[in-house]
């Protein structure tokens, strides 16, 4: 499938990651999926952010999801959840042109002291839904022909951006951003097949 | 120690649910909603038209559905009573993959005691559960051939090419779903109607686009496309450019000046086998190395091909086909070598890259 | 197996002179082993024929028929209207057709007392109007669910079934006021009668001109009226679902049967305090009475009900939601025989109801208190302490009661004969509040939204397909 799932602006401070922004599109997912599908994506969003290192490209594979990162030098951070289908090139470059966007929007002497509730970019928005389809992004790939690959660096699972020592279980357990069903749906999904077997 | 006495809620949670199934006719969604821990309140959650069912109970109910529901079917005379609805409505939520109780269902419709119409809502809602399942499928066609023996409605196949559509989006490659696509195109032309298959033929190019590598998508087109070939009538509802296509296919290069083929060839068959020739370029392009576009590809020669075997035909093609390879021999690389090396065995002619 | 004998057999004996095919095959295999089954058989010898045939009258139908079946003289005796004074055929309620009906009526004449064709959908007026024709002395009659049936055969049983005593025709939606008129015409021993949801006018609208539907406003309203004047025996009148009930025909009813002591109001939401009033004051034996949904009522009705039906021991008010706290005080000071009562979603009842309740009411074995959503565990200690607790009751529903807590249960503990307790939806209510309640008492039958402890084992599961919530992470 070939679709964009979120999207999201994140400021990277010293420690941890701050979210300025994000929008998701979340319905192919079920109905009452969806709740934990976006806490869990918000999760992966901002721990993939905080193992980044500044100015630096990362694409993470997990299964049939893939999780595009950028975090420029200004330590403003861009990541995009997509299926795997989607073109990886288009996807870093559409964070490119989000981030352009939203720093001329919102002066980067405030980002570090932002936080969601205060930043309005529905840009965001808009441009999760104009480029679902990847052929909208076409002009721009051709600007940026620069984009060179081998400064992405490629991930094949979750587990491979951690830190030497972390587990993904772990930092579940700990996340103060997953409520208690997203925990168990998480626990459910990934005993192979569980939920099919209940 | 009777069921009822370990469970006792069972009862209850069924005919809620099947409350809920009687009164919304709307009802679009069905799912299990993880919750490890029960807390006294019911464990059905109907929301904005979709209805969900808390995890701890469901091996819970479903013991107790399935119990129930084997013992009748054990009964020597099998007395189907509108008792068993609920037990037979949940069980089918929780696993329609069990055809003994699709059939009770089918035996409750011939007894006039289910409604063929509430049914496909039904099992529509099922699907929205697990949309790869077969017996639903197979539950939907049953209802229609045997039933309600109507294929001449566009409006009623219609929804139900939208409903295998959606099924075939909820899970990868769900050969169930296109096969029951192409089962109601397969209807709809033995009543000589003809427009619902271009209508697919369009409408499944932009899912293909958006779904590059759902083999089963791609084969639902080339059995659509055999059909087009084969039967001109197929081809008064299509809207194409044909025209353009043939255009670029003949004369795609300059330096091997070509015969224009006799008028006989510039059919509109050939026109759209081209066209989906050239949208299928475009996707690899776009979206670099799926098998699933490249298997489309090899088809789309074949047929080509097969139907066309004349030299001026296997030239364009060659010679088109020599610039895609040569396009995308870097970023696409494994699967070039296989069709070249493929295209070589089938046109006899060797083929090398520019 | 034996099903399927039995639904071919009931008609195949009931036309066994009509020669059909089975009895004509049954007929040559009589012949053959006649010999040696007939008179030359033991039992035959043994039993003198009378004493056959009072055997024969113990048995339900489907044994008859067997036993029509084993031989020539059996078929006789068997068949012998004498045998045929209670007929059901509830279960053969899909294959009974009208010659069937026709037959019985033959066969039975006078001998038939009760007959239920309950469900049977096919049978229709002709078909009754030979089985009111045939059997005069029928007493009890249920046609609960046969839809086809008409106020023609209302007719028929009022002109020839004089000693009736017991009519249901429940769900027979084509059944109008004049069938009421006319059975008050002719049965005036009825004492119980069953017109529940037969007010399907609305629903056969289309059928109907508008001339019929003014008429049929008046149905279940004059209706009701001649049967009060014909049937003053009536003992039990059960109409739940007559949405069309008025207050004026109950009031009726109350002035001219004063024997009743069942009534069944259920979901006749039209009627008024006034028709409760009048049957208080004229019934004085009501035992059993539900007036579940009727939502006009109030207090004034519970409290004219204690002042004269002492005898009360079934009182169903579900969904009356105006009855407080007032109504069920004058109650428990006097109608001390209460055995059943439902409270469902009285919404205004307090703990002081369960307080005068439990002094009052010694007898109480089961009361439904759901969705009351004042009780509080406070209410319960006063139940739990009093007579009926620890005596008879045996069924307490306290489901969607969100302030009872596991306290409740600790006070339930008294309750030595309780077996079943519903506790869906009380939120406060814990898994082991619960446990602690059934360490007390075993055998007690808990329902709440809990998993029992061991898990069920796993039934047959089919085959595995990932589906798409297990790939997600």
């Amino acid at each position: 499938m070939v679709k964009l799932f979120a999207m999201s602006v994140l400021y990277k401070g010293p420690n941890d990651s701050t979210l300025l922004k994000s929008a998701f599109e979340l319905q192919s997912f079920g109905y009452f999926q969806r709740k934990s599908v976006q806490e869990f994506m918000g999760f992966v969003t901002k721990t993939i952010v905080e193992r980044t290192a500044t100015a630096a490209r990362q694409s993470v594979k997990e299964k049939e999801y893939m999780c595009h990162v950028y975090v420029r030098a200004d330590n403003l951070a861009g990541v995009l959840i997509s299926d795997d289908e989607y073109p990886h090139r288009v996807a870093h470059t559409l964070l490119t042109k989000t981030l352009d966007e939203f720093s001329a929007k919102v002066p980067s002497h405030s980002w570090p002291k932002l936080n969601e509730t205060q930043v309005t970019f529905n840009e965001l928005n808009v441009m999760l839904a104009k480029y679902q389809n990847p052929k909208e992004a076409d002009a721009m790939t051709r600007i940026q022909q620069d984009l060179d690959d081998t400064k992405i660096i490629l991930h094949n699972t979750i587990e491979a951006v951690l830190e030497r020592g972390e587990k993904l279980d772990d930092l579940v357990a700990k996340s103060e951003g997953l409520s208690m069903q997203s925990k168990a749906f998480y626990k459910t999904a990934k005993k192979t097949n569980a939920c099919c077997r209940m | 120690m009777d069921l009822d006495d370990n469970f006792p809620a069972a009862k209850r949670i069924i005919t809620e649910i099947q409350n809920i199934v009687n009164s919304d006719s709307k009802l679009k969604e069905f799912d299990l909603v993880i919750q490890p821990e029960s807390q006294n309140k019911s464990p059905v959650i109907y929301v904005d038209h979709c209805l969900g069912l808390e995890s701890w109970c469901v091996r819970h109910v479903y013991e107790y559905v399935y119990q129930r529901l084997i013992s009748i079917r054990k009964r020597l005379k099998r007395q189907v009573s509108n008792d068993t609805i609920p037990l037979l409505t949940s069980a089918l939520l929780i696993n329609p993959e069990v055809l003994t109780f699709w059939n009770m269902r089918r035996e409750l419709i011939l007894d006039g005691c289910l409604k063929p119409d509430d049914e496909l809502q039904f099992s529509a809602v099922v699907l929205s559960f697990k949309p790869k399942c077969a017996e639903i499928f197979t539950y939907r066609r049953w209802i229609f051939f045997n039933i309600l023996k109507d294929f001449s409605s566009n409006h009623v196949i219609l929804n139900e090419l939208t409903i295998g559509l959606t099924a075939a989006a909820g899970y990868p490659s769900n050969y169930n779903a296109w096969n029951h696509c192409y089962w109601f195109i397969q209807k709809s032309l033995e009543q000589e109607n003809y427009s619902l298959i271009s209508h697919q033929w369009e409408q499944t190019k932009t899912w293909c686009s958006e779904h590059v590598s759902d083999h089963s998508c791609m084969q639902y087109r080339q059995r659509l496309l055999k059909c087009l070939v084969a039967d001109k009538k197929c081809l008064q509802h299509l809207e194409c450019c044909t025209s353009k296509s043939l255009m670029r296919f003949f004369n795609s290069d300059e330096r091997h000046k070509l015969m224009r083929p006799s008028e006989d060839y510039f059919d509109e068959a050939i026109g759209v086998a081209l066209d989906e020739l050239y949208f299928n370029e475009d996707l690899i392009v776009m979206y670099q190395n799926h098998e699933s576009l490249w298997n489309h590809r090899r088809f789309l020669c074949y047929l080509l091909l097969d139907i066309y075997n004349i030299d001026c035909i296997k030239e364009a093609l060659m010679n088109n086909e020599r610039r895609v390879s040569t396009k995308l021999s870097r970023s696409n690389e494994l699967y070039v070598k296989k069709h070249v090396l493929w295209l070589q065995t089938a046109l006899c002619i060797p083929i090398k890259l520019l | 197996m034996a099903m399927e004998t039995l639904t071919r057999d009931v008609p195949s004996s009931m036309q066994h002179h009509n020669n059909s095919s089975i009895s004509n095959m049954k007929h040559s295999y009589v012949q053959l082993s006649k010999t040696c089954l007939d008179e030359d058989a033991q039992i035959n010898k043994k039993l003198p024929k009378e004493l056959l045939l009072r055997i024969f009258s113990y048995l339900d139908v489907v044994s008859l028929c067997r036993c029509a079946q084993v031989s020539r003289a059996w078929n006789v005796l068997a068949l012998d209207g004498s045998n045929w004074q209670k007929i059901d055929l509830f279960e053969f309620q899909t294959d009974v057709e009208g010659p069937v009906i026709e037959n019985i009526s033959r066969r039975c004449g006078g001998f038939l007392r009760q007959i239920s064709l309950r469900g049977c959908q096919s049978v229709g007026d002709g078909s009754l109007k030979t089985l009111a024709q045939c059997c005069n002395y029928i007493e009890y009659i249920n046609l609960n669910g046969c839809k086809r049936i008409t106020d023609s055969t209302s007719q028929s049983l009022s002109q020839y079934c004089k000693k009736l005593l017991s009519l249901d025709i429940g769900s027979c939606s084509m059944v109008t006021d004049l069938s009421l008129k006319a059975i008050s015409d002719g049965c005036p021993n009825l004492t119980s009668v069953n017109i529940s949801w037969c007010d399907g006018i609305t629903e056969n609208g289309k059928f109907f001109t508008f001339v019929f539907f003014l008429f049929y406003i008046f149905y279940n309203f004059e209706g009701v009226e001649a049967l009060a004047h014909g049937c003053p025996k009536l003992k039990s009148f059960i109409s739940k679902g007559c949405t069309r009930m008025t207050t004026r025909a109950i009031s009726c009813l109350a002035q001219h049967c004063t024997q009743l002591e069942v009534i069944n109001l259920h979901g006749c939401n039209n009627i008024e305090d006034e028709a409760v009033i009048k049957l208080a004051n004229n019934c004085n034996s009501l035992k059993y009475l539900c007036l579940a949904n009727c939502s006009l009522l109030t207090d004034s009705c519970l409290v004219s009900l204690a002042e004269q039906c002492y005898q009360l021991n079934t009182l169903e008010v579900a969904g009356c939601s105006q009855f407080t706290d007032i109504g069920f005080l004058a109650l428990s000071k006097t109608c001390h025989l209460m055995e059943k009562m439902d409270l469902e979603e009285c919404v205004f009842i307090t703990d002081s109801t369960l307080f005068h309740l439990a002094m009052g009411c010694p007898r109480l074995e089961n009361l439904s208190l759901s969705h009351c959503e004042l009780i509080t565990d406070e209410g319960i200690r006063h139940l739990s302490t009093s007579t009926c607790a620890s005596e008879h009751l045996a069924v307490l529903e306290l489901d969607n009661c969100p302030l009872i807590t596991d306290a409740s249960l600790e006070h339930l503990i008294n309750c030595h004969n309780l077996q079943r307790i519903m506790l869906y939806d009380c939120q406060l209510i814990t898994r082991n509040g619960i446990k602690r309640l059934r360490t007390h008492s075993p055998n007690i039958n808990v329902h709440a939204y809990f998993a029992p402890v061991t898990p069920p084992p796993s039934t047959g599961n089919s085959r595995q397909h990932y589906c798409r919530c297990c790939a997600i992470l």
